[in-house]
C-alpha cells in the first residue's frame, strides 16, 4: 500500500460533558482512517463508540485535542465549514433510518444533492436512480418511508448518504433494527458501495460477522481505545 | 431556498387539518379587521364631512379671547399702586367695523364669508309670547356659507330679497302654532320695539327645537329690530378647503383681534371622541388577529415538536441553523398570506354585504346605509398585519427549531 497522508486524523481527541460530575464520553483518542479502508468501531454497550462517531462525523465538537479531515483542521473551522463538509464529503446512517416521511424514497434521497447544490437535478436525478436500483429499490423509488420496510428505508438511507460522492460514510449500527437477512443485504451494500464508490468507512456495530470483514477495527472501553 | 420552501410547505400539508384550522383564523382575522376598519374610516369620513358641510369653517364672533388690558395698565406698566375692582368700560356689544373686515376677508382665496346679528325676540302669537332667536343675515351671503338652502320647505331663501319684509320660520313653529305663508308675525325685542314680519319662507333642518326656536330675517332688519344699527355679532366663513380653517383662523384673529374659531376647535371635543372609538375598535380586531396568531404559533410548534428527527437529520447532512430557521418561519409566512389572500375577498363580502343592510334610525325618515370606506390601505394594512403576525407567531418556535443538537437527539434514539 502507498503511504498518503490519512483523510481523517485525530489528535489526543477528548469530549467531556459538563456537569455536576464531568462525565468524559471519549478520552484521548488518536484515529486515522485511510480514504477508502472500511473501519469497524466495536465496544461494549455505553463504551462511547457512538460519541466518538458523532466526534468523526463533525456532529459534535471535542472538549479538546484535533481533527483533520481532507487536509483541513476541523477544531477551528466555523460551524458553516463544518455543515458544508458534512454536506460534501460525508455521509451518515444510523440505526433508525430517519427518513422524511413526508418525501418520497427519491426524493429523501436527492435532499442532501439539492441542498449542495453543485449538480445540475436532472443529473443528480440520473445518479440517485441509479443507486436506488443497485440498491434493488427501482420498483420502491416513488414510495413514502411509511410504505417501505425497515431494510428497504435502511438502503434508501444509505443512498442518501452517498448521493454526494462523501469521502466517508459514518454509520451507526445500521444493521442494529433489521432482522439478519435484511441485515445482511445492507451489510453487502455497504461493502460493496465502498468499494466501487471509494468511499472511507466508519461503522459502530455489535455484529462480529460484520466487524470481521473490516480492513481495521478500533476497539474502545470506557471511552479509551485499545491498543 | 427553493428546497427549504418545498421542506416548509410539505409540512404544512401534512398537517392539513391543523394549518387549515390556523389558516381559518388569520382568514376571519383579516376578513373582521377589514370590514371593522372599513366601518370605522367610512363613518370617521362621513361625519367628518357632514361636520364641514353642516358646520361654519370659521366663526368670528364679537368676543376677545382675553379680556382686553385696562388702559390704565397700559399706562403704568410699573406702577406702586395696586388698583382693583376695576371693571371693563361697558361697550355696545358687537363686531365693530364689520364692512372693514368682510373687506379684508374678500382677499383671502377661496374664502365665503356671512355677517350676521343674532337676538332675541319674543313672537306674539294667538295669544301666546314665544321666544325666538332671530338671526339677520344677507340672504345671498348666507346661501354661500349654510345649508340652509337645502332645508328649505317652502319658499326660497332669496325671497327675503324681493320681500325685504320677510322671516323664514322653522317647520315645528308653523306646526305648532298653525303659522303659514304670508302670515303676519309680531316680533318685539329687549329694546322694547316692535316690528312685524311677514312668512315668507319654511325650513326644516330636522332638528325640532332648531326648528322651533329660530327664525331669519334680512340684516337691516334685525339691526333695526335689535337697535343695533350699523353692528353684526357674528361673521360665519366657508372655505373651499375645510383643512385650511385652524391657519386661517388665527390669522383672521390676529388680524382683527376677535375671536375666530375654526370647525376643529369647535369640535375638539367629538374629534377627540373620534380617535379614542379608533384606538378601542382597532385593539379589538387586532385582538381577533393576535388570537389567530396564537393558532399559527401553535401549529408550528407542533410541527417542531415533532420534527425534531428529521431536523436532526437535516443538521446532519449539512443543513445549517438559519436554514432550519427559514424552513420554519417560512411556513409563517405561507399561513401569513394564504390566510391573507383567502381573508381579502372574505372581508370584501362581508364589506358588500353590510353596504346592502338598511336602517331606520329614530329622528330620520330616510333609511340610512352604513359608510364604508374603500380605501386601499385597508386592505394593505390588514394583509400586513396578518403577515406579520403570522411571521412573529412563527419565529419563536422557528428559533427553538434551529437550535437543536442533532447529537442530543441522535443519542436519545427514538
Ligand atoms: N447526555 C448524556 N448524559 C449523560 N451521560 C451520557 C450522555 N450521553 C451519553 N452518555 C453516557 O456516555 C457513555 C457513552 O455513550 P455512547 O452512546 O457513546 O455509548 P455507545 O458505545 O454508543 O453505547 P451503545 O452501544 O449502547 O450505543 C454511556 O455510558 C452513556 O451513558
Ligand atoms: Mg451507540
Amino acid at each position: 500500500m502507498v503511504k498518503q497522508p490519512p483523510l481523517l486524523r485525530t489528535e489526543k481527541l477528548t469530549r467531556t460533558l459538563t456537569g455536576e460530575i464531568p462525565i468524559t464520553l471519549v478520552k484521548q483518542a488518536d484515529v486515522a482512517i485511510h480514504a477508502g479502508e472500511f473501519v469497524a468501531i466495536v465496544g461494549p454497550s455505553g463504551s462511547g463508540k457512538s460519541s466518538l462517531l458523532y466526534l468523526l462525523g463533525l456532529l459534535d465538537k471535542p472538549t479538546s485535542g484535533d481533527l483533520f479531515f481532507d487536509g483541513m483542521n476541523m477544531s477551528t473551522a466555523t460551524e458553516h465549514e463544518r455543515a458544508r463538509t458534512r454536506l460534501a464529503k460525508m455521509g451518515f446512517v444510523f440505526q433508525f433510518h430517519f427518513l422524511l416521511p413526508e418525501f418520497s424514497a427519491l426524493e429523501n434521497v436527492l435532499l442532501p444533492m439539492q441542498q449542495l447544490g453543485e449538480v445540475p437535478f436532472e443529473q443528480g436525478k440520473a445518479r440517485a436512480i441509479e443507486l436506488l436500483t443497485r440498491l434493488g429499490l427501482k420498483e420502491q423509488m416513488h414510495k413514502r418511508p411509511h410504505q417501505l420496510s425497515g431494510g428497504q428505508s435502511q438502503r434508501v438511507a444509505i443512498a442518501r448518504a452517498l448521493i454526494n460522492k462523501p469521502q466517508m460514510l459514518l454509520a451507526d449500527e445500521p444493521t442494529g433494527n433489521l432482522d439478519s437477512t435484511s441485515g445482511n443485504t445492507v451489510k453487502q451494500m455497504f461493502r460493496e458501495l465502498a468499494r466501487t464508490e471509494n468511499c472511507a468507512l466508519a461503522i459502530v456495530t455489535h455484529d462480529d460477522s460484520f466487524s470481521a470483514q473490516a480492513d481495521r477495527t478500533i476497539h474502545i472501553v470506557d471511552g479509551v481505545i485499545q491498543p | 431556498m427553493r428546497l427549504l420552501l418545498a421542506i416548509a410547505f410539505r409540512h404544512l400539508m401534512a398537517r392539513k387539518r391543523q394549518s387549515v384550522v390556523s389558516l381559518a383564523g388569520i382568514v376571519l382575522g383579516v376578513a373582521f379587521f377589514m370590514a371593522i376598519s372599513s366601518l370605522m374610516q367610512g363613518s370617521e369620513a362621513d361625519f367628518i364631512r357632514r361636520l364641514i358641510d353642516n358646520s361654519p369653517h370659521i366663526t368670528i364672533t364679537d368676543e376677545y379671547r382675553t379680556n382686553k388690558r385696562q388702559p390704565v395698565f397700559e399706562a403704568y406698566p410699573n406702577a406702586a399702586i395696586q388698583l382693583r375692582n376695576i371693571s371693563p368700560m361697558p361697550e355696545n356689544r358687537g363686531i365693530r367695523g364689520y364692512i372693514q373686515t368682510l373687506q379684508l376677508l374678500k382677499t383671502y382665496p377661496g374664502v365665503r364669508a356671512s355677517p350676521s346679528l343674532s337676538g332675541q325676540g319674543i313672537l306674539t302669537f294667538a295669544g301666546r309670547n314665544i321666544g325666538l332667536t332671530v338671526t339677520g343675515m344677507i340672504p345671498a351671503d348666507i346661501q354661500g356659507v349654510t345649508t340652509i338652502g337645502k332645508y328649505m320647505q317652502k319658499g326660497k331663501v332669496l325671497d327675503l330679497e324681493t320681500d325685504s319684509n320677510g322671516i323664514l320660520i322653522g317647520e315645528t313653529l308653523s306646526r305648532k302654532y298653525g303659522v303659514d305663508m304670508g302670515d303676519s308675525l309680531p316680533i318685539t325685542s329687549g329694546t322694547g320695539t316692535t316690528r312685524s314680519f311677514k312668512v315668507v319662507g319654511i325650513f326644516r333642518t330636522g332638528r325640532g327645537g332648531y326648528d322651533e326656536r329660530n327664525a331669519f330675517v334680512t340684516l337691516p332688519r334685525a339691526q333695526a329690530l335689535l337697535g343695533q344699527p350699523n353692528r353684526i355679532n357674528s361673521i360665519i366663513i366657508k372655505l373651499d378647503d375645510a383643512y385650511q380653517a385652524r391657519t386661517l383662523a388665527s390669522q383672521i384673529e390676529t388680524a382683527i383681534g376677535y375671536k375666530a374659531e375654526s370647525w376643529q376647535e369647535q369640535s375638539e371635543d367629538m374629534l377627540s371622541t373620534l380617535v379614542i372609538r379608533n384606538i378601542i375598535m382597532y385593539t379589538v380586531v387586532s385582538a381577533v388577529l393576535l388570537v389567530a396568531a396564537f393558532g399559527i404559533y401553535n401549529v408550528i410548534s407542533t410541527v417542531v415538536l415533532e420534527k425534531q428527527r428529521d431536523i436532526a437529520i437535516l443538521k446532519s447532512m449539512g443543513f445549517e441553523a438559519h436554514e432550519i430557521q427559514t424552513i420554519f418561519v417560512s411556513q409563517g409566512v405561507m399561513l401569513g398570506f394564504a390566510g391573507a389572500a383567502a381573508g381579502v375577498p372574505l372581508g370584501v363580502a362581508l364589506m358588500t354585504g353590510l353596504m346592502q343592510v338598511k336602517m331606520k334610525v329614530p329622528g330620520t325618515r330616510e333609511p340610512i346605509t352604513m359608510p364604508l370606506s374603500w380605501e386601499w390601505n385597508i386592505f394593505a394594512i390588514a394583509i400586513a398585519f396578518a403577515v406579520t403576525a403570522s411571521i412573529l407567531a412563527a419565529l419563536l418556535p422557528a428559533r427553538k427549531a434551529s437550535k437543536i443538537e442533532p447529537v442530543e437527539i441522535l443519542r436519545g434514539g427514538f
